[in-house]
């Protein structure tokens, strides 16, 4: 009885045994097998830290997928658990061999081009991010070598079959703070000189263009008035991200840009009527009242004529009346990183108020000044007022950056525009900035005769940074 | 029974164990055989004296080898190949013991004199990974001896240890981003490939074995750098310590859109470089200042522009006689390389060397002043700086006033605004100077450049295509002064001494 015990013992623990080498994970089967297999994979000098980006390859050539696997057969070298694996297996894979459902995973040593990892994959764990591999890998090329014998493995290397290649490329942009040129038609920024104070802040000084202004809806060329200027940003702590600045101020000189488009709806031209000042503060302040408000970034920023133009300068030959832009101010709060859209980037959402006057000029031959068509408005019923919402979503870093925003704005006029700003770049060195915005109520007795019911504009980026 | 079924399990497991084994001690014996690059692994030599045997004595082996005894000769000594360090490795490993015997050493013992062609080393795995580990497994009291013995020697010399890993990793460091320099390296770089004048070359550091000492490459006496359109000269006597001097005479004009003739000016002058430097001359890091002080006269270079087959341009616009002062400075106080061009001098339209209309209204376009400043950023793609860019941003002006020629002379300004520009530099330099290019954009248009090395000779000589295209406006109607269509310029540059 005791003997017969036994031996059901035994059929039961060999039989075990061989179900366990099916179904479960692969996990050393004695302490001296780990032992030296850790031994065997410390003798290699160690790559872990490049593993991503070494050179990755999948063979997806049928028949030569078969050449290799039956070299495997042919040397009984395939294993699942350290185990040799038995024919019923073997045959039962043969089918997947057969229907092409069996692919290589091949990744290249860091120096040179032995082959470092070698595993059959089945065709459905390929997009897995853990893939369930057929058997042990190989992780020696020599063992490899072996196996497969030198032609063989020599071609594997070549790479000259159907194969594709997953060698990852690295994109992570890191910002540089030497020197940062950004050139934007509509917002080029040149930072040229830093210095730091402590051990880990930075004062940058830049030299910054802007042309046009979105949050009072006349965007880029379409704002006769090109702003030169310096500016300084302070980062508190130096940060990855560019847009981390703790404060940025600038102070520009505006200038007559010249009328670089012809208007399409806009009954009226817009001119530059003088030399004006710009200036902006940008920061967030209120995280030293509230900490969980270091995201909320206030801006303020305006711009004001300062003289008035000689009549000569415009340029014009016979009287003419036009309208001119001379001021503006805005302030917004905009709160960034309010949630991560998931690789899309993080989400942000602005609110504001912009106002911006307008003068009805006219230009009389031989005379030396303009004359004021409106002298006794005074200046606040020259202002028309927008409130504006901005929700967006931003990314910094990898392969693509990007910004995009919706914008919806009102005017106290009864118009107003509804538009998208789109900043794409690639690896932060090329891209492109457009800027759409749209007219609702345009028909309105009230919508300036200056203005386009929509405004695009746009301009090809190139940031190189060091 | 039940003992003897016990028994097969024990045998069905061992032999299942057994075969794991054996694969796995056959795998890392045969990759510390084969993988002759990239074991990170370490051989401590040493030559056992009488004293020593007692230890290393009667070493077990497998596989029904007998066991190994270390010898005592002046021509065998031995090497424990060992694991120093690893991931989830607590102490030092011994993989194998290698006999290292020095057979043409022990056959020449009486004979004076060998050549190194003679040595013929021998090395034997007399203890294997396999041997070893059994050793650990089973007799760990003979295998702790060993290894205090090994400790032993790294302790008395911690050099005793050799690495055995032979890929260079050091020199194979990658870098994600390209580089730019911190001090005059990228300016000076740039300033050799395409300058026509001369800059001091890297200073070559070769380490003896007691003392560093270092020289600088080896010159001709002279340089000359010519084209049709440009010469300059520097003889030895013209470098100094903190500097050079050489002489230029150039045909060409910052500025204006203009190709060489084309302005109908020729320039002549020196240009000195000159390092602020403290007691000891350092070029990469001293500020250095670059600068042309030249005169310019007018030259009617019409007729030659028109019949010069490499030279298309239709020069319309004279620039005045006067002064050229062209300087770059280095990187001051942390700041950009700076560059400024000022070129001015006398307001004559009196005798104009192009007339533009009917003899009733004929007209010339003069410009008197032009400016220039900008800001230079460098940048490497890579630390081996085979690929350098360059990118100059700055803004540009240029003057030009209209006479009219009847009834007398009537002048006025037509034109004089400040506009940017940019120009972005290439330079591919394999192992010297071979290729750059280069991309303007101002005041509507498009200047585009570009030389090649094709010959080399030996003693100095080089000669390189030069070719330079300046396109017809852009995004507006030409102005009277400027010609409808592109100009270009294709000529052979020629170098010695550089």
């Amino acid at each position: 009885m005791k003997l017969k015990l036994l031996f059901l013992i035994f059929i039961l623990v060999t039989s075990f045994s061989v179900y366990a080498q099916e179904v479960e994970p692969a996990e050393p089967i004695d302490d001296v097998i780990k032992e030296l297999n850790n031994i065997y994979s410390n003798l290699e000098y160690n790559t872990i830290a490049f593993d991503d980006l070494k050179r990755k390859w999948i063979i997806t050539d049928p028949i030569f997928i078969r050449e290799i696997f039956n070299r495997f057969v042919v040397n009984n070298a395939l294993r699942r658990n350290y185990r040799k694996v038995t024919i019923e297996e073997i045959k039962q894979l043969a089918e997947d061999i057969y229907e092409g459902r069996l692919l290589i995973d091949l990744r290249q040593r860091y120096y040179d081009d032995e082959v470092e990892f070698f595993a059959f994959l089945p065709e459905n764990e390929i997009d897995k991010k853990e893939p369930k591999l057929l058997f042990d890998p190989i992780v020696d090329p020599y063992y490899l070598n072996e196996i497969l014998g030198n032609k063989l493995y020599e071609r594997i290397k070549e790479q000259t079959y159907a194969l594709n290649v997953l060698t990852k490329e690295d994109y992570d942009v890191k910002t540089g703070y030497f020197f940062d040129v950004n050139l934007n038609i509509m917002e080029p920024e040149i930072m040229f000189w830093s210095t730091t104070s402590n051990y880990r802040n930075k004062y940058l000084l830049s030299a910054f263009g802007k042309w046009g202004n979105d949050n009072i809806f006349v965007p880029g060329w379409n704002l006769p008035n090109y702003v030169f200027g310096f500016g300084i940003t302070y980062f508190q702590s130096l940060s990855n991200n560019p847009r981390n600045f703790t404060y940025k101020v600038r102070l520009g000189i505006g200038s007559p840009s010249g009328q670089v488009y012809k208007p399409v709806t806009a009954k009226q031209k817009l001119y530059n009527s003088g030399q004006n000042i710009y200036f902006s503060i940008t920061g967030d302040p209120l995280k030293y009242v509230w900490e969980e408000l270091e995201d909320l970034e206030l801006n303020l920023q305006g711009q004001f004529s300062m003289q008035e133009m000689d009549a000569s300068a415009y340029g014009l030959k016979v009287a003419t009346d036009f309208y001119t832009l001379r001021n503006y101010w805005n302030i917004e709060g905009r709160w960034r990183n309010l949630f991560n859209m998931f690789d899309f980037g993080n989400f942000e959402a602005a609110v504001g108020v912009a106002s911006h006057d307008i003068n009805r000029f006219r230009y009389t031959p031989g005379q030396k000044k303009t004359v004021d068509l409106d002298p006794k408005k005074d200046t606040f019923d020259r202002f028309t007022h927008f409130g504006y919402v901005d929700v967006g979503v931003v990314r910094t870093g990898g392969l693509i950056q990007h910004s995009i925003n919706f914008v919806f704005g009102h005017s106290v006029e009864g118009f107003g525009y509804y538009g998208l700003k789109t900043k794409v770049m690639l690896s932060d060195t090329f891209g492109f900035d457009v800027r759409f915005y749209s007219a609702y109520n345009s028909d309105l007795s009230k919508f300036p005769v200056w203005r386009e019911e929509s405004y695009i504009v746009f301009s090809p980026v190139l940031r190189i940074n060091y | 029974m039940k003992r003897f079924c016990i028994l097969i399990l024990v045998y069905l497991s061992s032999s299942l164990f057994g075969q794991n084994l054996d694969n796995i001690y056959y795998k890392i014996e045969s990759k510390l055989k084969k993988d002759n690059t990239y074991l990170n692994i370490h051989a401590v030599n040493f030559k056992p004296e009488q004293k020593d045997l007692a230890a290393l004595s009667n070493i077990p082996l497998t596989d029904g080898k007998k066991p190994y005894n270390f010898k005592v000769s002046e021509f065998i000594d031995y090497n424990f190949v060992v694991l120093v360090e690893g991931v989830e490795i607590d102490s030092m490993i011994i993989l194998y013991i290698q006999e290292v015997e020095n057979k043409a050493a022990a056959s020449t013992e009486f004979i004076t004199s060998s050549t190194s062609e003679d040595n013929q080393i021998v090395e034997t795995m007399v203890v294997g990974f396999k041997d070893l580990q059994e050793i650990y497994f089973s007799e760990p009291e003979i295998y702790d001896r060993l290894l205090t013995f090994v400790d032993g020697i790294l302790k008395n010399d911690p050099q005793a240890k050799k690495p055995l890993l032979k890929i260079n990793v050091d020199e194979q460091i990658k870098k994600s981003k390209g580089i730019s320099g911190k001090n005059n390296q990228d300016f000076l770089n740039f300033q050799r490939a395409n300058s026509i004048h001369t800059y001091p070359r890297d200073q070559k550091t070769s380490t003896t074995s007691s003392r560093r000492r270092t020289q600088e490459t080896s010159s001709a006496d002279y340089k000359i750098d010519a084209s049709f359109s440009h010469a300059t000269f520097n003889h030895k006597a013209m470098a100094f310590p903190f500097g050079d001097i050489s002489a230029e005479l150039n045909f060409g004009n910052k500025a204006t859109n203009t190709l060489p003739f084309e302005s109908m000016t020729g320039a002549l002058g020196v240009r000195a470089r000159i390092g602020i430097s403290g007691k000891t001359v350092d070029h990469q890091n001293d500020f250095q200042i670059d600068g042309k002080l030249m005169g310019r006269m007018r030259l009617n270079t019409n007729g030659l522009a028109k019949a010069l087959p490499f030279l298309s341009a239709e020069p319309r616009l004279h620039l005045g006689s006067g002064f050229i002062f062209d300087i770059n400075l280095t990187r001051a106080f942390g700041l950009p390389f700076i560059n400024l061009y000022v070129a001015s001098g006398s307001k004559d339209v009196t005798n104009p060397y192009v007339k533009i209309g009917p003899a009733d209204s004929s007209r010339s376009f003069f410009s008197f002043t032009q400016l220039e400043s900008s800001m230079s950023f460098y940048w490497n793609t890579s630390e081996d700086m085979t690929i350098r860019f360059r990118l100059d941003l700055g803004i540009s002006k240029y003057d030009v006033v209209k006479a009219v020629y009847h009834k007398g002379t009537q002048t006025a300004m037509v034109y004089n605004q400040l506009l940017p520009f940019a120009t972005l530099y290439f330079n591919f330099v394999p192992n010297d100077e071979f290729f750059a290019a280069y991309f303007k954009l101002y005041d509507g248009k498009v200047n585009l450049g570009a030389w090649f090395k094709f010959l080399q000779l030996s003693g100095g000589h080089i000669f390189r295509f030069d070719f330079n295209y300046v396109s017809s406006p852009l995004f507006r109607q030409p102005h009277e002064w400027e010609s409808e269509g592109a100009a270009t310029l294709l000529q052979v540059r020629y170098r010695y001494g550089f």
